[in-house]
């Protein structure tokens, strides 16, 4: 306690020794980006590999808690964004759905999967960086906001930075060049002002063999300004092809001794091929209006219009055998024999390409294992096609000089097709749209069909088979905030009401679930509230202590909701909304040379469900586990400090300890996408068991050195612990217990894996040039960055997960073992930038 | 002006989207497979001369040996198998995968480089795996060779015909055809096993059928539960079959690889030419029991001996013996089914036995017209017909089964019954015990 005193002391010392500033809570965060060599400049740079792992691996084997991260103004979140996102750490611990991202304040958050399409927008950081961030329950002018961090992005034409650059990027990351034009015409006598802005991404080969990406970005608009209305267009997209990356075993880095190894792509005719694609086009259209009614009145108003397509590619096969070449049964670890198991070993080192995809041995299968040349092997799309739309409108009431109003209403509409499409047929002549593995079980009967409308229906390349339906998704909801300055204190309630619903429509009729896959499921209903109060004493201009409460009741996301959609709608038996509670109290000191906050969190959720699917060799087929009854919770402390010894030389540190554990016992139940009958149900004994999948401790601290502000070093170090890697709910259940042998300790099969603690150290330095001045004072400059990301050259393991397979009855963990992410070695980049 | 900015902007875009369609690559299809320079250096043939019965060999010699694919799991009813054949014979290869049919399709031909394979016995059959489990030293059995290991040995060569199948008739079936395609003719479904579905799809139980050759003789087809044509039933016709041909234990045995190898579309054999009248091997009946089937009686006349249903190598068949019974006097009766000779003509008897442990004990086979069938046996008139037994058999179990030879009924008419008679004794001294034990099989009764 003393200590903490001392410190508080030591802190207000600092702060005092300045002249007080101005108050800057509430004011008006910058609306311009200056993107000049600032203390900011190196963030940008950063920002757009921020993300980056999450491009790269897709979500083949989903994460058991998909995780998002971003960086913004906070001060937490601007210092750690991109040194913590090496190991996916997540703002308090939250799932993606607890944080929201806004473009013109519609809300980007995906009714389906809560996820932020980030990829949407990707490669246009010279104007999505305007954004602003509201941390944790703090109000903000706009939305409810959320529970984690909420940003908010402004991209009209006339309150952007005016510019014109010409930026090109280096880097051994997955994309190896990038260059960017962007022009932001200021607003001119007529009211008019536009900005556009492009960027082309590209990478082929590098770290990673077979890694290639292709990236088109586009940005436009037009803002016109009139007496008290401003109208703006924003058009904005990303056309995007890149390669996906595994998880890989250890005991594949051992066979191919490199922790590079990726199983997704062999050799074609001597050339390498990548058999695991993503592909995103999903272009935004938003026409808003901000219309000044009187002195005290402002409406905003929004409409967003999107639509386009992402697909993953992968392989798809038929009565052949598993093309993946890490497949466990080509491994030396699946032969219980030594003799086999070493003459596997001898002859994948003396083979390294027997560890890679063998695609002319598809193409000759294809080709010669049937008269008809039928295909065995395919390469498929797995494709969501998606429509939006969006309406929003807010209005700002200055009731007072004191007290504020807002109230915003929003209606979403967003419709989700998915069916999986012909790719390549590989040499083949035509597939058939069969389930193969459904006619193993009911023999004999239609089952095999996937849809009994078009039964035995020929495929050629472009066909849509498998599955094939939609998510009609709808959610209306109403805000209201009302915030209330006084000299010493200000104090804010919202309340948010929400009605969602969602229902699957089916255009297959399938031959496993013939009456209910086909066709308009009924609706589902969901009606839900959110409040939240918070109170701010202002000390004195500097120090600011708050305190924040919010109850949330939100439905369940839609994929977690129905249990095998692909084929029938089926969802879990209890649906019920996730409600969660937050408590937050912090402090804030904001002087001169320090700024420090210190924020509290304690987040307890209720009622979670998630559906986890997986291709499970044993059924051949899909198989789901449906997790409903999920809670957790989250206590934690987050602090960050940035502390000027000079005007040249700051100090930033930062650091969150968490504990976030699962609470209480989640019901399960697993159904497999080709069996009638739901195979187990049960309850998962995880009481306790840590959140996986962030850090639950990091700490980062680092220096900055400027000089003549066109030159900084920037140099930090970030520690990451107390990391779990997702697990498998399957092997913490009361039937996994029951196959364990006399003797054998339960806690094998049961205990979370952890991951190492990383230390990580990243440089970076910039540099700017002014090429030509005018005699108007207007200049050209040069700006280069440079950075080496994680210095020491490690190997680090990112992230990972318990294979969702397990060997029930032979207890044997080790057979379908943890699946880890690399990030290998040191990552440079250089990005050179022309002011014009 | 903005005009300009925004359609150069456009036409910026445009270009660069026909940039990035041409960047993302097109694959060219490989060319043809070119075949290998690997040749082979022996035959199948010369892997079974090489073999020393109920041993396992490890190849350690680079032998190399081709032929042609016959049979896969393309509709799973052979599982994790392969048959290879050639102009000398035939051998079943074991792998461990999925989906073999897909890299090694009927009629490929496959170049197997044997050294570090290993070739052991499954049921009497040779057969080619990846190594030995030793951890059961009485039974070792051969493993299937590992998928990660198929580039090491199995090369594919080409496409080619497949090799005619075989004719051959039941008797000519013997151990050299092991694993070899064969076709075989004039033979139908036992009436009690037609319109039955080849395998049991349900349960996932593998299914044998008796086949009956029309001139007499039984082989077993034997399909899988998992087979895609496990639910299919099986016709009643006659005709020709196709197939591999295998033995367990001494009981012969067909897999088919689809329904198309069954060809029984003729009238079924009765009539045409010779048939079988009445056929028994004891198969259907419970092992290691009292033998009970229907329209049988077994009776004891003196003593309380009755006939039992045993199994040796996976076969079934009707044995007695007096020893541990300590009586006296043993008379012991097996009476078949009632056959009517009316409609036939050039009825005969065949059987196979065995003895073991003779001392005297004997079995004899009996015809009479006067027994009601349901009575006492030894009551009515019995005549002893001249059959070929096994004896002599001292000191155990006798080298092989004794065929009776053709024991000519078609003197006889109107309905009679057949019986086996046992007579021994087990009491005293061991010199003075009669107890030889008898197997009796395959009781067969045929007509022209």
């Amino acid at each position: 306690m003393r200590f903490v005193l001392i410190i508080w002391g030591l802190i207000n010392a600092v702060a005092f020794s300045q002249p007080p500033a101005k108050s800057t809570l509430f004011k008006r965060k910058n609306q311009f980006i200056d993107s000049s060599l600032d203390k900011e400049g190196w963030k940008y740079f950063q920002d757009q590999y921020t993300n980056e792992a999450l491009i790269a691996e897709g979500d083949e084997e989903q994460p058991f808690v998909p995780s998002i991260l971003q960086s913004g103004k906070d001060l937490f979140s601007a210092l750690t964004g991109f040194s913590f996102s090496i190991r996916r750490f997540r703002l308090k611990g939250l799932s993606s759905r607890y944080s929201t991202n806004s473009i013109h304040e519609v809300t980007m958050n995906q009714l389906s999967d809560g996820v932020i399409p980030w990829a949407s927008w990707g490669g246009l950081n010279e104007v999505t960086s305007n954004n602003q961030f509201a941390n944790g329950l703090r109000n903000n002018e706009y939305q409810f906001g959320a529970m984690g961090s909420a940003v908010f992005m402004q991209l009209n034409a006339s309150k952007l930075f005016p510019q014109t650059t010409l930026t090109i990027n280096f880097s051994n990351r997955n994309y190896h060049q990038r260059i960017a034009f962007t022009h932001v015409k200021p607003i001119n006598k007529n009211g008019w002002s536009f900005a556009h802005s492009f960027s082309y991404k590209m990478g082929d080969g590098g770290r990673l063999v077979a890694n290639a990406f292709n990236g088109f970005a586009y940005f436009l608009s037009v803002d016109k300004r009139l007496k008290n209305q401003l109208w703006s267009f924003v058009l904005i997209g990303n056309k995007q092809v890149n390669t996906r990356t595994a998880a890989i075993t250890h005991e594949m880095v051992q066979l191919s001794n490199s922790t590079l190894y990726q199983p997704g792509w062999g050799l074609q005719v001597g050339k390498v091929r990548n058999a695991n694609w993503q592909y995103s086009h999903q272009p935004i259209f938003i026409l808003s209006h901000e219309y000044q009614a009187s002195s005290q009145i402002k409406q905003v108003s929004s409409v967003l219009f999107s639509s386009g397509e992402k697909y993953n590619t992968g392989l798809d096969w038929y009565n052949a055998s598993d093309p993946r070449p890490d497949y466990y049964r080509y491994l030396p670890s699946f032969y219980k024999d030594s003799l086999m198991s070493s003459a596997i070993v001898n002859q994948l080192l003396t083979n390294p390409l027997q560890l890679q995809i063998d695609w002319d041995k598809m193409y000759w299968v294809n080709q010669h294992s049937s008269i008809d040349k039928r295909a065995k092997y395919l390469l498929e799309d797995r494709v969501e096609k998606s429509k939006k739309m969006t309406l929003n409108t807010r209005y700002a009431i200055q009731f007072s000089p004191k007290l504020h109003f807002t109230f915003q209403g929003q209606y979403k509409l967003e419709q989700y097709e998915y069916f999986k499409r012909v790719n390549d047929l590989l040499g083949a002549a035509y597939s058939i749209n069969y389930n193969q593995f459904a006619a193993e079980n009911l023999p004999g009967s239609t089952a095999i069909q996937n849809d009994l409308k078009t039964p035995d229906k020929k495929l050629l390349k472009g066909d849509l088979f498998g599955y094939h339906y939609k998510m009609r998704l709808h959610q209306w909801l109403a805000m209201g905030q009302l915030v209330y300055n006084l000299p010493q204190f200000d104090f804010f309630a919202a309340f948010e009401y929400s009605y969602t619903s969602y229902q699957r429509e089916g255009f297959y009729q399938n031959g496993v679930f013939p009456y209910n896959s086909y066709g308009r499921s009924p609706q589902e209903y969901f009606k839900n509230g959110q409040l939240k109060l918070g109170a701010t004493y202002k000390m004195t201009g500097r120090n600011y202590f708050y305190l924040h409460y919010a109850y949330s009741s939100k439905p369940p996301l839609v994929n977690d909701l129905y249990l095998s959609p692909r084929i029938n709608s089926n969802k879990q038996l209890f649906a019920t909304n996730e409600k969660a509670i937050m408590l937050e109290a912090g402090y804030l000191l904001n002087a001169p040379t320090m700024k420090v906050r210190l924020n509290g969190y304690l987040i307890q959720i209720r009622d979670a469900m998630d559906v986890l699917s997986f291709y499970h060799d044993g059924y051949r087929n899909l198989v789901n586990y449906g997790l409903s009854n999920i809670g957790t919770q989250l206590l934690g402390l987050e602090f960050s400090l940035a502390y000027s010894f000079s005007t040249n030389l700051t100090f930033n540190a930062a650091f969150n300890l968490g504990r976030y554990t699962y609470q209480g016992r989640p019901n399960y139940i697993v159904v497999a996408d080709n069996e009638l009958h739901a195979l187990e149900s049960g309850v998962l004994y995880t009481n306790q068991f840590p959140v996986t999948g962030t850090p639950q401790l990091a700490f980062f601290s680092g220096l900055v050195y400027r000089y003549n502000s066109n030159l900084f070093l920037n140099i930090s170090s970030s520690l990451m612990s107390n990391q779990w890697i997702s697990f498998n709910p399957i092997r913490r259940t009361y039937d996994a217990a029951q196959h364990l042998r006399q003797g054998q300790d339960p806690l094998l099969i049961s205990n979370p894996t952890s991951l190492p603690a990383a230390v990580v150290l990243d440089f970076s330095a910039g540099y700017s040039f002014r090429l030509k001045k005018f005699k108007d004072g207007h200049a050209y400059y040069l700006q280069c960055f440079f950075g080496v990301n994680n210095c020491l050259n490690q190997s680090i393991i990112t992230g990972g997960y318990e294979q969702l397979r397990f060997d029930t009855q032979g207890a044997d963990v080790n057979k379908f073992p943890n699946k880890y992410y690399f990030s290998a070695g040191a990552l440079y980049s250089l990005s050179l930038k022309w002011k014009l | 002006m903005k005009l300009i900015v925004i359609s150069k902007f456009f036409i910026g875009c445009f270009f660069l989207q026909f940039l990035l369609q041409g960047c993302i690559k097109q694959f060219d299809l490989p060319p043809a497979y070119e075949g290998t320079s690997v040749q082979a250096n022996t035959s199948i043939r010369s892997l079974y001369d090489s073999h020393i019965a109920g041993n396992a060999e490890k190849f350690v010699d680079g032998e190399i040996i081709t032929g042609i694919i016959t049979a896969n799991d393309e509709n799973d009813n052979f599982y994790k198998t392969i048959v290879l054949q050639d102009s000398t014979a035939a051998i079943t290869i074991r792998l461990d995968g999925f989906g073999l049919s897909a890299h090694f399709p009927l009629g490929m031909r496959l170049m197997v480089k044997l050294n570090g394979l290993w070739m052991g016995e499954y049921g009497g059959m040779l057969q080619i795996g990846g190594s030995i489990d030793r951890s059961d030293p009485m039974f070792t059995e051969l493993l299937p060779v590992a998928a990660p290991l198929f580039s090491k040995h199995l090369l594919g060569v080409q496409m080619e015909a497949m090799p005619n199948p075989i004719d051959v008739t039941y008797h000519q079936l013997n151990d050299s055809l092991h694993s070899r395609l064969v076709r075989l003719s004039n033979i139908e479904f036992a009436i009690a096993d037609t319109a039955k579905s080849y395998g049991d799809p349900i349960n996932k139980l593998t299914i044998s059928h008796s086949l009956k050759f029309c001139t007499g003789g039984t082989v077993y087809l034997r399909t899988s539960g998992f087979s895609s044509f496990a639910a299919i039933t099986t016709p009643s016709g006659s005709g020709a079959i196709v197939g591999i041909y295998s033995e367990f234990g001494s009981q012969r045995q067909l897999m088919i690889r689809d329904t198309n190898d069954v060809q029984l579309k003729q009238n079924r054999c009765l009539g045409i030419g010779p048939s079988v009248l009445f056929f028994e091997d004891f198969e259907q009946a419970i092992p290691n029991s009292i033998l009970k089937l229907p329209n049988w009686n077994n009776l004891a006349e003196s003593g309380k001996l009755f006939y039992q249903v045993q199994s040796h190598q996976n076969n079934q068949f009707a044995s007695i013996s007096a020893l541990g019974t300590n009586e006296s006097a043993l008379i012991s009766w097996l009476v078949l089914p009632s056959i009517q000779l009316n409609q036939t003509v050039g009825e005969q008897l065949s059987f196979l036995s065995r003895d073991a442990f003779d001392n005297g004990a004997s079995l004899q086979v009996l015809v009479s017209s006067n027994y009601d069938g349901k009575g006492q046996p030894w009551k009515a008139r019995w005549t002893n017909l001249r059959a070929n037994f096994s004896k002599g058999a001292s000191g155990g179990l006798g080298p092989s089964w004794v065929k009776s030879g053709n024991i000519s009924l078609s003197n006889l008419n109107g309905l009679i019954h057949i019986a086996f008679r046992y007579t021994g004794s087990d009491l005293g001294v061991p010199a003075v015990k009669k107890n030889t034990q008898f197997w009796v099989d395959d009781v067969k009764i045929t007509s022209q």
